[in-house]
């Protein structure tokens, strides 16, 4: 394995995977497009509920989009309190009932925008200074 | 704001002229070289999501525009591809140093075409890369593939062809072709990522994943109550040495016993300390218990009855790493409970094996032919001729390609004194003389492979 690039991927991986969900959801919140919405979201939902079953037969073995590697584990539980990831789980999937009045979505998304940044930002700097990080391997 | 929209078009600025400037490095190597397929495809993957970046830079200042108080939100996002673009950075150079005449490229061709015979690889394909470093890497694909379909998510952009591995070699060793036989060993990562990244996941590799918790959960008795976090690591730490003991036992089934021996060969070149033989490092397991599976492999697989009682220090070094008993292997890395962690995976391995064995039925190859061509090729090798062809008992017939490496690396461990004796003016005590027919033997067989392989592909079936 390269030697720049050992353990490090994961994290900018994280910050792939959460810049998608917040360019989905600010598509949604300033340009009324939804395109992209439910997949991102869905990925999200199913990558949250893994970590919330502990299981790691299904953490590792059903290929969910992020968390499921050590180093991914670790940043999000270092920038999310269980709170956090109780409640994004939860708007998650209120945000895909098509039943919710749009502003109320819109001011849920926002919320989320305002976690999954959180989360790319540290997703950056774990990035950047992999020693200081969960895992330097 | 002014000032947030002027950093913004500032940051989008610079990653455009670091783009743009791969882009045209890209477009030089190509007009200047003649690649294999699989590094003209990457070059051109590359090119593809140059212009792809620069429509996405576009984009943000546009938002950035319309939208200002995103402006932190869109930095950050091209900061994400910005180091997108450092990893693709890393990649491409050593890439467009890989041109055809930079590499061993029968070994190469002769190597994808095992493993396209592998199931679910036929159409697999393989960038070679030149690293600075003394060692041979199989570019860890699936996390640098995940990358480049997370930024086509984020860029509206191209996917890396399907199938396509990355096996880096060290430069200086480039031309080779024994040593290069380790790339085999780098092409098992290959398959067990392709086969890991598969949607649904390959059922082989899925049963193993689960039999790694099962052993984790009986040889750690507190497993259960460990953090989740460190459960994972556990896993990721059994997983590293699984990885090496699949991909060594892969290459043995594909290219028989001439893996062991350049094996042996790269761990004396990179002189590997004596103490390090029984010691498991966070990334591999020890060489002693590596040994014990190849030797295992080469027994149960009729190979070593051909090649076990070779004159040969790297025989002798093969047997006594394997004889070592496993109570005196030892953990080098830090974290919980090492010595459980290292019996899990002990117990790990008849899985591993099958699973080997399952995934490589049809690309194995044959001690048989082996033995049966083994001396004719390495008489043409002592008589200086490039055995494309031999002649067996009156009648012209074409070695396997298999066989002719195998008779090639027994023939370099045991022979170049014979074949150096023939000659004149030839010492084969004098290093320098000695290296250059080691060279000569390499260019032999590398075009007998050549010569084989074009054969069988004109060959109807």
């Amino acid at each position: 394995m390269p030697v720049d690039l050992q353990g490090r991927g994961q994290y900018l991986e994280l910050a792939l995977f959460s810049q998608n969900v917040v360019s989905a959801l600010l598509e949604f919140v300033d340009k009324d497009r939804e395109d992209r919405l439910e997949s991102s979201l869905k990925e999200a939902l199913a990558s949250l509920n893994a970590v919330a079953s502990g299981d790691l037969n299904h953490l590792v073995g059903e290929r969910v989009a992020a968390f499921a590697s050590y180093a991914q584990l670790k940043t999000l539980n270092e920038v999310w309190s269980q709170a956090d990831k109780d409640e994004a789980a939860s708007m998650i999937r209120s945000l895909l009932q098509s039943s919710k009045p749009v502003a109320k979505k819109k001011a849920q998304a926002e919320r989320l925008v305002g976690l999954f940044s959180k989360l790319q930002n540290q997703a950056l700097r774990d990035f950047e200074q992999p020693l200081n990080a969960a895992v330097a391997r | 704001m002014v000032h947030a929209l002027e950093g913004l078009v500032q940051d989008a600025s610079s990653l455009h002229r670091l783009v743009d400037s791969v882009q045209r490095f890209c477009e030089e190597q190509k007009a200047a070289h003649a690649y294999r397929s699989p590094n003209e495809d990457f070059l051109n993957y590359t090119i593809t999501v140059a212009d792809e970046t620069k429509l996405f830079l576009d984009r943000a200042v546009s938002d950035g525009l319309s939208f200002p108080k995103r402006i932190p939100i869109l930095r950050a996002h091209l900061e994400t591809i910005k180091r997108f673009w450092q990893q693709l950075h890393r990649y491409v150079k050593p890439a467009g140093d890989a041109h055809r005449l930079r590499l061993p490229a029968p070994l190469l061709d002769l190597a994808t075409e095992h493993v396209q015979r592998v199931e679910q690889m036929s159409s697999a394909k393989v960038v070679a890369m030149l690293t600075p470093y003394l060692m041979y890497f199989q570019q860890p694909h699936t996390e640098f593939k995940k990358l480049t379909q997370l930024a086509a998510a984020a860029i509206s952009g191209t996917h890396l062809p399907e199938k396509l591995g990355f096996v880096e070699l060290p430069y200086s060793l480039a031309p080779n072709f024994l040593a290069n036989l380790v790339v085999y060993h780098e092409l098992g990562h290959f398959v067990w990522e392709e086969f890991e990244a598969a949607s649904p996941p390959h059922l082989g590799i899925a049963g193993l994943k689960r039999e790694m918790v099962k052993c984790l959960n009986k040889h750690i008795l507190d497993f259960p109550t460990w953090s989740p976090e460190d459960r994972l690591q556990a896993l990721e730490q059994v997983e590293y040495w699984t990885y090496e003991v699949f991909c060594d036992l892969f290459a043995l089934r594909l290219i028989g016993p001439a893996f062991s021996f350049a094996a042996i060969e790269f761990f004396n070149l990179l002189a590997i300390n004596k103490s390090d033989w029984v010691t498991f490092s966070y990334s591999h397991p020890a060489p002693c218990c590596r040994f014990y599976e190849h030797k295992r492999l080469l027994v149960e697989e009729g190979w070593w009855p051909y090649v076990g009682d070779l004159k040969s220090e790297y025989v002798s070094t093969i047997k006594n790493l394997s004889a070592v008993p496993s109570s005196r292997y030892v953990a080098g890395f830090n974290g919980k409970q090492p010595k459980s962690l290292i019996s899990a995976f002990l117990a790990l391995r008849p899985a591993i094996r099958r699973l080997v064995r399952t995934v490589t039925e049809h690309a194995k190859a044959s001690p048989k032919d082996f033995a049966f061509y083994r001396r004719a090729v390495e008489d043409s090798f002592l008589h200086g001729v490039v055995p494309s062809t031999v002649v067996m008992q009156g009648k012209p017939r074409t070695p396997t390609a298999t066989a002719i490496v195998n008779a090639s690396v027994c023939f370099y461990l045991t022979s170049m004194p014979r074949l150096m004796h023939n000659l004149q003016a030839q010492d084969a005590h004098n290093v320098s003389q000695r290296s250059h027919w080691i060279h000569r033997l390499e260019s032999w067989t590398m075009k007998a492979v050549e010569d084989v392989q074009l054969l069988i592909r004109r060959t109807p079936n």
